[in-house]
């Protein structure tokens, strides 16, 4: 073995990778922060810092679309703490800012019917869970990971949670059996930043593929009604928790972000908004600011159903803090 | 640390570097020994207490050893030895398996007690630490090797970063020597080492965590009773996993061994492709099973005492073998039927003249696979419930639920069935001597796509599953 079987190696993997990088270039992958859990680590390691004049938002992938904090910055002059997550209910995060901080500032929660309301043991609650026990089980030698990995994925599109090397396993074209529920592939269509200030993509307002693709796995996962029978159980434990917050001083505001098509048609007949939104702001006894309320927030179409448009996230951001001044919450 | 991991990448540049500047060898070594600490410091800086525990002990312990002549304090010094380190692995490898079934046994005897969750942290790589200076003064006592020179020289054995956590578990005679004289690699072992430690990544991050776990994780993971393809092919991942997962970190610390001119022993030798269970385990964890063989079962009498009493030794290492992997009864079940297979393969030995046929060799290396893999179920599944209710699917008495698609099943068909014939083929042969066979263009092209596939891999640096032994 000599040098020159180096040189030819590293040649061959340079020549390989930069082939690599191209595709997923020319399939449309833009290079981006992943919101991986190192990222929110990050993130909700600096609660402890923050003062009473801070912000947080909690919730699922609308609260996490569709605020640009950015935006929020530029207008407010100081930019909320994201802890929003995609595919998750905010349920874990709350009761962890109630009990493990002494947290004083405002808390935004945002309202998804299906994931907010949705069984504590269903996995919207248990990805967050994941999620938090990474943060807490973290190691330093993993903090020096994502420092590592911070400087290097912002520049390459092919470095993309949804293109891991056994995800793309599913893409193969090999006839998948019957009786299997076939591997869902999910469209890229959003991009992060180290803020984790997540938006949607502009291509998804005309990209009608990704639409449809977006829209499948919605289907995919199925509509179906909640356990009426927990309801007020879980209410109860979300109640609770915003009761610990309030007592030492928390602010908190409940959010119904927009959504659209089957999403809405849904929530409509699943979570009838007596049923369910009134009786969280009763409960908690909490200003709410629903998208339906009001003339500028409402109307929105999301192109699949659940989340907006990067500038419509913008006007939704623009107006919610309008709203929140003009209430005196900020 | 991972090898894994970004942050490994920037850990060993830096200690490369720092190792070939010119100054001293004793600052080099302390500069390891510094690197080794931060290693693993990076994972729970208070548990490095352990490790300097155990390495004072063990060092005290064998300083008065090699001094003293009066038998009895001899033994006494050796005895706080192994107190000390099996008392390290007792408390945090096995405290909470032990206060459990303490309470089970009370509570069948209709005591109701409780023990509160006592909330033990394991320490990584503690059992193979332990295991490690256990050798050395165990060695010393029966004078067998020479004591370390310094104590930078033992600590450093204790310490030594690519074999820290997960091995190979090394004798002190093997590594301690390499530390007395200032080591170079030569740029060809430099270079071997790198692939080595390339093939060893690949083997973890793209054919265990990327290719086989998922499979093992759907099936593993399933409640219900499978189809007994799904079952097999399941079971098949984990056997997968588990070796490329185990073998891949092996090399890794042999190629980074070798990029600082250091000889590590190597650990597995294709086990797949052996041919009865003594051979399996003479290519399987390899300084694992000499480790038992010369502290364990030869110390029990090994097969000096007749037919009963080897069978029984036999028995009680593997026993010992199946609990040195993880505080579960299923474990000490797994090391419960390798015992059953060695003591069967004892009995039929002595009845069954070996043939040198190669089809015969080979159906008799696919039987002694099969095997292994019914004993996998065992080491991988969470209860007893569920090995038998995958056992059962396996053998087709019950289930009928898929997990599997058709890409998973290909995958772990083709990769499976490649890793068996390849292990079989590689018999008598290692992968270094292999390698310096290849012409150099084809070998760099082949070092290319390993690479390659580390590139975009993007794994999560998913930990390697012996790290929780």
């Amino acid at each position: 073995m000599t040098k020159t079987t180096l040189i030819i190696a590293v040649i061959t993997a340079l020549l390989l990778s930069i082939i690599w990088e191209l595709s997923f270039k020319n399939l449309g992958y833009k290079p981006y922060h992943d919101d991986i859990d190192d990222l929110w680590a990050i993130w909700r390691r600096t609660v402890p810092t923050l003062s009473e004049s801070d912000i947080i938002i909690v919730g699922s992938s609308r609260a996490h679309f569709d605020i640009n904090t950015a935006l929020w910055e530029k207008e407010y002059g100081k930019r909320p703490v994201m802890l929003a997550s995609v595919g998750t209910s905010p349920g874990p995060i709350i009761k962890d800012l109630a009990e493990n901080t002494e947290f004083k500032g405002t808390l935004i929660i945002g309202v998804s019917p299906s994931l907010f309301f949705g069984d504590p043991n269903s996995g919207g609650w248990q990805r967050l869970r994941d999620r938090m026990k990474h943060f807490e089980k973290q190691t330093y030698a993993q903090r020096l990971n994502q420092a590592v990995f911070m400087q290097i994925d912002p520049h390459f599109s092919y470095i993309n949670d949804k293109l891991q090397f056994k995800t793309l396993v599913d893409w193969l074209p090999v006839p998948q059996r019957d009786s299997v529920r076939p591997p869902l592939i999910w469209p890229d269509m959003s991009m992060n930043d180290e803020y984790r200030n997540l938006h949607m993509i502009a291509e998804m307002e005309t990209d009608t593929t990704m639409q449809k693709a977006m829209k499948n796995i919605w289907d995919a996962f199925g509509w179906t009604p909640p356990d009426t029978n927990k309801t007020d159980s879980i209410i109860d434990l979300y109640a609770g928790w915003v009761g610990t917050l309030k007592s030492r001083g928390a602010n908190v505001i409940f959010i119904r972000p927009p959504s659209s098509g089957k999403y809405i048609t849904h929530e409509h007949e699943f979570y009838p908004r007596e049923k369910y939104w009134d009786v969280v702001l009763e409960k908690t006894d909490c200003p709410g600011y629903h998208f339906e309320d009001y003339e500028k927030t409402d109307g929105f179409i999301c192109p699949e159903w659940s989340h907006l448009l990067p500038q419509d996230a913008d006007v939704y951001t623009y107006e919610l803090l309008e709203l929140l001044k003009k209430d005196g919450h900020l | 640390m991972l090898f894994n991991s970004l942050g490994f990448l920037v850990f060993f540049a830096v200690v490369l570097i720092l190792y070939y500047l010119p100054y001293p060898w004793r600052g080099k070594k302390l500069m390891l020994l510094s690197a080794s600490y931060l290693f693993y410091g990076l994972w729970n800086p208070p548990l490095i207490l352990l490790l300097w525990i155990s390495t004072v002990v063990d060092w005290t312990s064998g300083q008065q050893l090699i001094k003293e002549e009066n038998q009895r304090k001899r033994k006494l010094w050796l005895l706080l030895s192994v107190v000390v380190n099996l008392g390290f692995l007792g408390y945090f490898k096995y405290g909470n398996f032990l206060t459990e079934n303490f309470t089970l046994l009370m509570q069948s005897f209709g005591v109701d007690y409780q023990i509160k969750d006592l909330g033990i942290i394991l320490p990584m790589g503690i059992s193979f630490y332990t295991f490690q200076t256990m050798s050395y003064t165990i060695d010393l006592y029966n004078r067998k090797v020479e004591p370390a020179r310094t104590f930078l020289d033992f600590a450093l054995y204790v310490t030594f970063f690519p074999q820290l956590v997960a091995g190979p578990i090394v004798r002190s005679s093997e590594l301690i020597p390499q530390f007395y004289q200032e080591k170079k690699a030569e740029l060809k072992v430099f270079l071997q080492g790198l692939l080595l430690l390339t093939i060893g990544l690949f083997e973890k991050t793209i054919l265990a965590d990327s290719l086989l776990s998922p499979a093992a994780e759907s099936v593993f993971g399933k409640t219900e009773n499978l189809l007994g393809l799904d079952a097999w092919m399941g079971v098949l991942a984990f056997s997968g996993q588990i070796f490329f997962d185990f073998a891949g970190y092996s090399l890794c610390a042999i190629g980074i061994a070798m990029t600082l001119g250091m000889k590590l022993p190597y650990n597995f030798k294709y086990p797949y492709g052996a041919i009865g269970f003594s051979e399996f385990w003479g290519k399987w964890h390899i300084t694992l099973s000499s480790w038992l063989r010369d502290y364990l079962y030869i110390p029990l009498g090994g097969n000096r005492k007749g037919f009963t009493r080897t069978q029984i030794n036999l028995m009680i290492t593997m026993l010992l073998g199946g609990l040195w992997h993880g505080a579960a009864w299923t474990f000490v079940f797994w090391g419960f039927l390798h015992g059953l297979y060695l003591g069967i393969e004892r009995v039929l030995k002595t009845k069954i003249k070996k043939s040198s046929k190669w089809f015969t060799q080979l159906f008799l290396a696919f039987l002694t696979f099969t095997a292994i893999n019914i004993t996998w179920v065992f080491f991988r599944a969470d209860s007893f419930g569920k090995a038998l209710d995958l056992l059962s699917s396996m053998f087709f008495i019950s289930g009928e639920k898929a997990v599997l698609q058709n890409t998973q099943l290909l995958i772990v068909g083709v990769l499976m069935s490649l890793v068996f014939v390849s292990h079989f083929a590689m018999r008598g042969r290692t992968l270094v001597g292999t390698i310096e066979k290849l012409p150099q263009w084809l070998l760099g092209v082949i070092w290319g796509i390993l690479l390659f596939g580390l590139i975009i891999v993007q794994s999560s640096g998913q930990q390697f599953i012996y790290f929780q032994f």
